[in-house]
C-alpha cells in the first residue's frame, strides 16, 4: 500500500467554516464544504507527499483597510469569518512566496470577489475582497509584484475590476456567464479599466450553457497568449466553481475535468476559492480536481457522478461568437496604449460616475470618481461615495509605487477636505501604508 | 481478592517486567531480562521471576507490550494478503498499490453512502479464486466511503468467508474519512493477523500454565489495555512501547499542568504531550515504517539518539546517533557513548577508566579534556532531544481547525514541565532541565515506567457515529451497526446510540468492566438543503474513552 505524491509542492488552505452562513437556507451556509472535506480527507489528499496543509492566519483591519474603504469601519462590517477567510488566503500566498511551496490552493469560505473599494455591506455574498486583501498583504510584506488574476467564477468579478480598475500593475482577466443573463449584470467587453490601467481589465462574456470545450476554447486564444504576453511575477486564479453543469443558481455546463484542466492551463501560483453552490455533486470533486491539478497529479480518474459525455462539445453558433470575442480582445489587448492614448487624450484628469448596488445590503449608492492621469504611476485618485441616509463618504488613494507628484497632490487633497464635510473621510496612503480618517463616524 | 496488576514491556534490547498492588498502589516486584529473539521466551521469563514475589492467585490481569507487530510491519515479514478495493471518483486506486495481490475492484460509495457504482459478484469471486490458487489465506476489502455504507464491503466479506483463514472488512477498523489510510490498515491488519494469534495462543498457554487464571491483555498503540481473546484489530498492538511509557509517565506523575516527556531509551527518545492529564492521540492514525495508518496511536515523536547512541565528531561538532552498536563502552560496548559520557561526569555507575579511555580520543580531537568532552557530548544529546521537542511542539500549535469558533479560541501548547523516564534518564535529567529551562522530574520508577504503564493502562476506543436523515440510515462503523432512522432522529439520539455502542464494544475489550470516561469530540450538525428547503439533518459524532490509568503508583 502507498501513496501517490505530488509532483509538484503544493500547499492547501482549507477552512470551511462550519459554523457560519449568510442565513439557514442561503447558498452561503455552513454545509457548503462538508462534501468536500468528506471527499478531500477520504481521499487522504493531506496525506500525500508534497502536499502541505497550512492553517489559516487571521486578518486585521489594518490588512482590510489597505484595501477598502468601509463605512462606518471594517470591523462593523468584517466579523470572524472574513477574518479566517481572508487570513487563510493570505497563508496560501506566504506559503508560496517563502519557497515552501510551488502553489497552493485557499479553499476557504466566505468569499471576496464581488466586494469593491468601497464597502457598506454584504454584496454578492461578499464583504471584503479576499485575493485583493492578500496580493496587497504580499506586495506590502515581500515586494511590489507584478500580478494577474484570473477569475474563472461564474459571475462577474466585478468587485476586484473595480478595486485594480486604475492599477497598470494588476491585470484582471474575468471569464464569467454573460451579465445580461446573470448577476452581478456587469463584465463586458468594453469594460477595460481606467485611464492608467487601460487594457488591464479584460472581460469576456461567455453565452449560458458553454461548456468544457468552449471555456477551454478561450483560455487557449485569449488567456493564455495574453498571460504569456503580459509577464506577470504571480497568477492568481479565482477559483469560483459555479460553472459547473450542477450549479443551482447558473446556467453553465463544465465539468469536474474541464476545472482540472482550467487549473493545469492557467497553473496559478495560488487559487482561491470564490463562489460554487452545488454543494454535493460538483464541489467534491472540481475542489479535489484543483488540489490534484495544482500538484501535477493525475486526475483521470476523477468524474462525478452526473457526467455524461453530452455535456462537454460546443455548437456552432458559440464557436463563432467565442472565436470572434477572443480576436477582438486580442487586438484590444495588443493596441491599449494607443486606445487609451484614443480614449482620454492628453486630459490631466478623468473623471466618471457610477451607481452601486449593495444587493443583500440594500444599499444603494452613487460615486463619483476622479483620477489624475500619470505617466509614472497609478495616479491618485479621489472617490465620492454618497449612499444617502448621512452615510457620505470620500476616499483620496495614492498607490503604491506612487510619483512624488502624486503624492502631493493625494495627501493635499485629503487635506483640503474639512473634518465635516463628509460622515467619513479616508487617506489610502499605501507607500507609508498608513490609512487616516476623519469626519463623524471615524 | 486479587488485586495484583502484572504488566510486561519488551523493548529492543531489554523486557521489563512490573507487580502493582492496585489496592496499595505500590509497585511489589520489578524484574529485568534481557530482550530474546523469540519474544514468548523473554516474556516468559519475566512473569516467571515475578511469580517468585506475588502468588498466581493474587493477579488480576497480565498485560502484554511488545514489540512483535512493528517489528514486523517495520521489516516487511507479513503474511501474503489478497487486498481488495473499490473507489469511485477520485485518486486512481490503481496508484495505492505496489503489490501484484492488490486489486481494485468493480463498486463505489459516494460522501453520503449512495451507491454510485454496483458491485460485480462474479468478478469478485474470481479474483478470490485467484487468490486461493497463489496460496493466499488472509484477505482484507476497503471501499472509499464504506464507512458511510458498508454494504459492498460485507457483501464481499461474505462471498470470502468461507474459503479464507482471515477476512477483514476495513470499514470496521475506523469510522474516520481516509480511504488510503483505512485500506493500509486493513493491509497491516490481515497481514499480522496469524503472527499476533499464534502469539497470544501461546503467551496465553504460558499464562496458564503458570497457574495464573486472570485475563491476558494487550496494549495498544493507543495506551488502551484490550483482552487479548478479542483483539478485533491485531494491528493495533503495533506500537505498544512508546504508548506503554506515556502511560507510564501519566501513572507515575500527576500531571496537572501542560506536560512534555521524555522516554530516553538506549537508541531512541520518545517525546509526548499530556494537555490537563491526558496525552494527546495522533490526529490522523500512526504511521509505523512506510505505512501510514488509521491506527488510533498516542501522540509521540522519536529520534534516533539515546543514552547507547554512538558518538563521533565530525568537523569539530560532536555527532550524537543515529545509531547504536551496542551497549556503552564502559559495559562492553564496541564505541563511546553518551552513557560513557554521564559515567565520566559521575552522574551514572560504571567503570570510569573505561569511559575516559573510549572518550580521549574524541576530546583529543577536539583539543579538549575527557571531562569537557562528556560535558559537550550530554550537552549535544540534549540539545537534540529539546530540538526535537520544540519542532514537535510547533507542529502540534500549527494544526488546521476548521470553525471560526476554535480558530478565535485557538489555544497554544507551551509546556510548563517536563517529565523524564527510561534507563539513562535520571542521570540525563539535570542537563536537560537546563537546557529546556522548565521544572524537570524524574519519577520514582523512571526505569520500568513503560511495564508500569502497561500494567495499569486502562481502556481505550472510539466510535465515529454518523446519522443522515434525509437517506434515513445510521452508521457506527467500528460497532458494525448501519440501521434505520426516521427523520425526527436528533444529535441527542446519535449520542445515546454511539454511547450504547461503545459500552458493547468496551465490554468485550475489557472483561473485568472498569469504569471509562467518554468524550464526545467534532460533534457536528448540519442541516442539509436540496433546491431551497430542508431535505434532513446531518449529525456527526466521535466519541471517545479517554485515556486513563486504574491507578496512579506511589513509590
Amino acid at each position: 500500500m502507498q501513496l501517490p505524491k505530488a509532483l509538484k509542492r503544493t500547499g492547501i488552505v482549507f477552512f470551511p467554516a462550519f459554523d457560519w452562513s449568510i442565513s439557514p437556507t442561503h447558498p452561503e451556509r455552513e454545509e457548503r464544504l462538508l462534501y468536500t472535506r468528506d471527499q478531500i480527507f477520504e481521499e487522504g489528499l493531506m496525506d500525500v507527499e508534497g502536499i502541505r496543509e497550512y492553517a489559516p492566519l487571521l486578518a486585521t483591519e489594518e490588512d482590510f483597510d489597505r484595501v477598502h474603504a468601509c463605512f462606518p469601519d471594517a470591523p462593523s462590517l468584517a466579523g470572524p469569518s472574513h477574518q479566517v477567510s481572508a487570513g487563510g488566503a493570505i497563508a496560501a500566498a506566504k506559503a508560496v512566496m517563502d519557497g515552501e511551496v510551488e502553489s497552493s490552493f485557499a479553499l476557504v469560505r466566505p468569499p471576496g470577489h464581488h466586494a469593491t473599494r468601497v464597502v457598506r455591506g454584504l454584496r454578492g455574498f461578499c464583504i471584503v475582497n479576499i485575493e485583493a486583501v492578500m496580493i496587497e498583504y504580499i506586495r506590502r510584506h515581500y515586494r511590489n509584484l507584478r500580478v494577474a488574476i484570473v477569475d474563472t467564477d461564474c459571475h462577474h468579478g466585478d468587485g476586484t475590476q473595480d478595486i485594480y480598475w486604475n492599477d497598470p500593475n494588476t491585470l484582471f482577466i474575468s471569464l464569467h456567464q454573460d451579465g445580461r443573463t446573470l448577476y452581478p449584470g456587469s463584465g463586458f467587453p468594453s469594460e477595460f479599466g481606467g485611464p492608467n490601467g487601460y487594457g488591464t481589465t479584460l472581460n469576456i462574456p461567455l453565452p449560458p450553457n458553454s461548456t468544457d470545450e468552449a471555456y477551454h476554447y478561450v483560455l487557449d486564444n485569449f488567456v493564455l497568449p495574453v498571460l504569456d504576453d503580459w509577464k506577470p511575477d504571480l497568477i492568481i486564479n479565482s477559483a469560483g466553481q459555479d460553472n459547473h453543469f450542477t450549479d443551482p443558481i447558473t446556467n453553465m455546463s463544465v465539468t469536474a475535468q474541464g476545472y482540472a484542466e482550467i487549473t493545469r492551463k492557467l497553473n496559478p501560483h495560488i487559487a482561491v476559492l470564490e463562489g460554487g453552490y452545488s454543494v454535493q455533486s460538483a464541489l467534491p470533486y472540481v475542489n479535489t480536481g484543483i488540489l490534484m491539478a495544482l500538484a501535477g497529479m493525475d486526475t483521470g480518474h476523477l468524474v462525478e457522478p452526473d457526467f455524461h459525455p453530452g455535456v462537454r462539445g460546443m455548437d456552432d453558433k458559440t464557436g463563432e461568437y467565442l472565436k470572434k470575442l477572443c480576436e477582438l480582445m486580442v487586438v484590444r489587448y495588443k493596441h491599449r496604449d494607443e486606445l487609451a492614448a484614443k480614449e482620454f487624450g492628453d486630459k490631466s484628469h478623468h473623471t466618471e460616475s457610477r451607481t452601486l448596488f449593495h444587493d443583500e445590503a440594500g444599499i444603494s449608492e452613487e460615486q463619483f470618481e476622479r483620477v489624475t492621469l500619470c505617466k509614472e504611476c497609478a495616479g491618485m485618485v479621489t472617490l465620492e461615495s454618497d449612499a444617502g441616509r448621512g452615510e457620505k463618504m470620500f476616499l483620496v488613494q495614492i498607490p503604491l509605487g506612487a510619483c512624488p507628484k502624486c503624492v502631493s497632490e493625494g495627501l493635499e487633497a485629503y487635506g483640503n477636505v474639512g473634518a465635516n464635510d463628509y460622515d467619513l473621510t479616508i487617506l489610502q496612503n499605501r507607500p507609508e501604508d498608513v490609512v487616516e480618517k476623519k469626519g463623524r463616524v471615524a | 481478592m486479587s488485586s495484583i496488576l502484572i504488566g510486561v514491556d519488551v523493548g529492543g534490547t531489554h523486557c521489563d517486567g512490573v507487580a502493582i498492588d492496585r489496592q496499595t498502589a505500590k509497585v511489589v516486584a520489578r524484574v529485568k531480562v534481557t530482550t530474546t529473539p523469540d519474544l514468548k521466551e523473554c516474556s516468559g521469563q519475566a512473569l516467571r521471576q515475578l511469580l517468585e514475589t506475588v502468588a498466581p492467585q493474587e493477579i488480576a490481569r497480565v498485560v502484554l507490550s511488545t514489540t512483535l507487530v512493528t517489528n514486523a510491519v517495520v521489516t516487511d515479514r507479513l503474511e501474503p494478503v489478497g487486498m481488495l478495493l473499490m473507489a469511485g471518483p477520485g485518486i486512481d486506486p490503481n496508484l495505492l498499490s505496489d503489490d501484484p495481490l492488490c486489486r481494485v475492484v468493480t463498486g463505489a460509495m459516494d460522501h453520503r453512502g449512495k451507491e454510485l457504482i454496483p458491485l460485480d459478484p462474479d468478478s469478485i469471486r474470481r479474483q478470490l479464486e485467484a487468490f486461493r490458487l497463489k496460496g493466499v489465506a488472509v484477505v482484507s476489502v476497503a471501499g472509499k466511503f464504506a464507512v458511510r455504507n458498508p454494504a459492498h464491503e460485507l457483501k464481499i466479506t461474505a462471498l470470502a468467508r468461507d474459503d479464507f483463514d482471515y477476512v477483514c472488512a476495513a470499514h470496521r477498523l475506523s469510522g474516520s474519512l481516509n480511504f488510503p489510510r483505512r485500506a493500509a490498515t486493513a493491509y497491516l491488519c490481515a497481514g499480522v493477523w496469524r503472527l499476533q494469534s499464534n502469539f497470544v495462543d501461546a503467551m496465553a498457554q504460558t499464562v496458564r500454565g503458570m497457574g495464573i487464571d486472570a485475563p491476558l491483555y494487550l496494549l495498544r498503540a493507543d495506551g488502551g489495555a484490550q483482552s487479548a481473546d478479542h483483539f478485533d484489530n491485531p494491528a493495533e498492538a503495533s506500537l505498544s512501547g512508546p504508548a506503554a511509557s506515556i502511560m507510564g509517565v501519566l501513572a507515575t506523575e500527576q500531571l496537572e499542568e501542560e506536560t512534555v516527556s521524555f522516554d530516553i531509551g538506549g537508541t531512541t527518545t520518545d517525546i509526548a504531550i499530556f494537555i490537563s492529564g491526558a496525552p494527546l492521540i495522533e490526529p490522523h492514525g500512526a504511521t509505523i515504517g512506510k505505512y501510514k495508518t488509521q491506527i488510533r496511536a498516542l501522540y509521540n515523536r522519536s529520534i534516533a539518539a539515546g543514552g547507547d547512541s554512538v558518538l563521533t565528531v565530525h568537523e569539530g561538532s560532536i555527532i550524537v546517533g543515529p545509531n547504536r552498536y551496542g551497549p556503552a563502552a564502559a559495559f562492553g560496548g564496541p564505541n563511546p557513548t553518551p552513557t560513557d559520557a554521564l559515567i565520566v561526569l559521575g552522574r551514572t555507575e560504571g567503570n570510569k577508566e573505561i569511559a575516559s579511555e573510549a572518550l580521549s580520543p574524541l576530546a583529543a580531537e577536539l583539543g579538549v579534556t575527557v571531562e569537557e568532552f562528556a560535558t559537550s557530548a550530554v550537552a549535544s544529546l540534549c540539545k537534540l532531544i529539546t530540538d526535537a521537542a520544540t519542532a514537535f511542539i510547533n507542529d502540534i500549535n500549527a494544526r488546521p481547525v476548521y470553525t471560526i469558533h476554535e480558530m478565535l479560541d485557538d489555544h497554544k501548547v507551551a509546556p510548563q514541565r517536563a517529565v523524564v523516564v527510561g534507563a539513562p534518564g535520571k542521570a540525563i535529567s539535570p542537563y536537560l532541565s537546563e537546557a529546556l529551562g522548565i521544572k524537570t522530574d524524574v519519577p520514582a520508577n523512571y526505569d520500568v515506567a513503560n511495564a508500569i504503564g502497561a500494567a495499569v493502562a486502562g481502556l481505550n476506543l472510539e466510535v465515529n457515529a454518523v446519522a443522515d436523515t434525509a437517506t434515513g440510515t445510521m452508521t457506527i462503523p467500528e460497532a458494525g451497526i448501519q440501521e434505520s432512522i426516521d427523520r425526527t432522529f436528533s444529535m441527542e439520539d446519535l449520542e445515546r446510540e454511539a454511547d450504547a455502542a461503545l459500552s458493547t464494544l468496551a465490554a468485550r475489550a475489557d472483561q473485568l468492566g472498569e469504569e471509562y470516561q467518554t468524550d464526545a469530540t467534532e460533534s457536528e450538525s448540519f442541516r442539509i438543503v436540496e433546491g431551497h428547503s430542508f431535505a434532513g439533518a446531518i449529525h456527526r459524532l466521535r466519541l471517545k474513552v479517554r485515556p486513563s490509568i486504574l491507578c496512579r503508583v506511589k513509590e
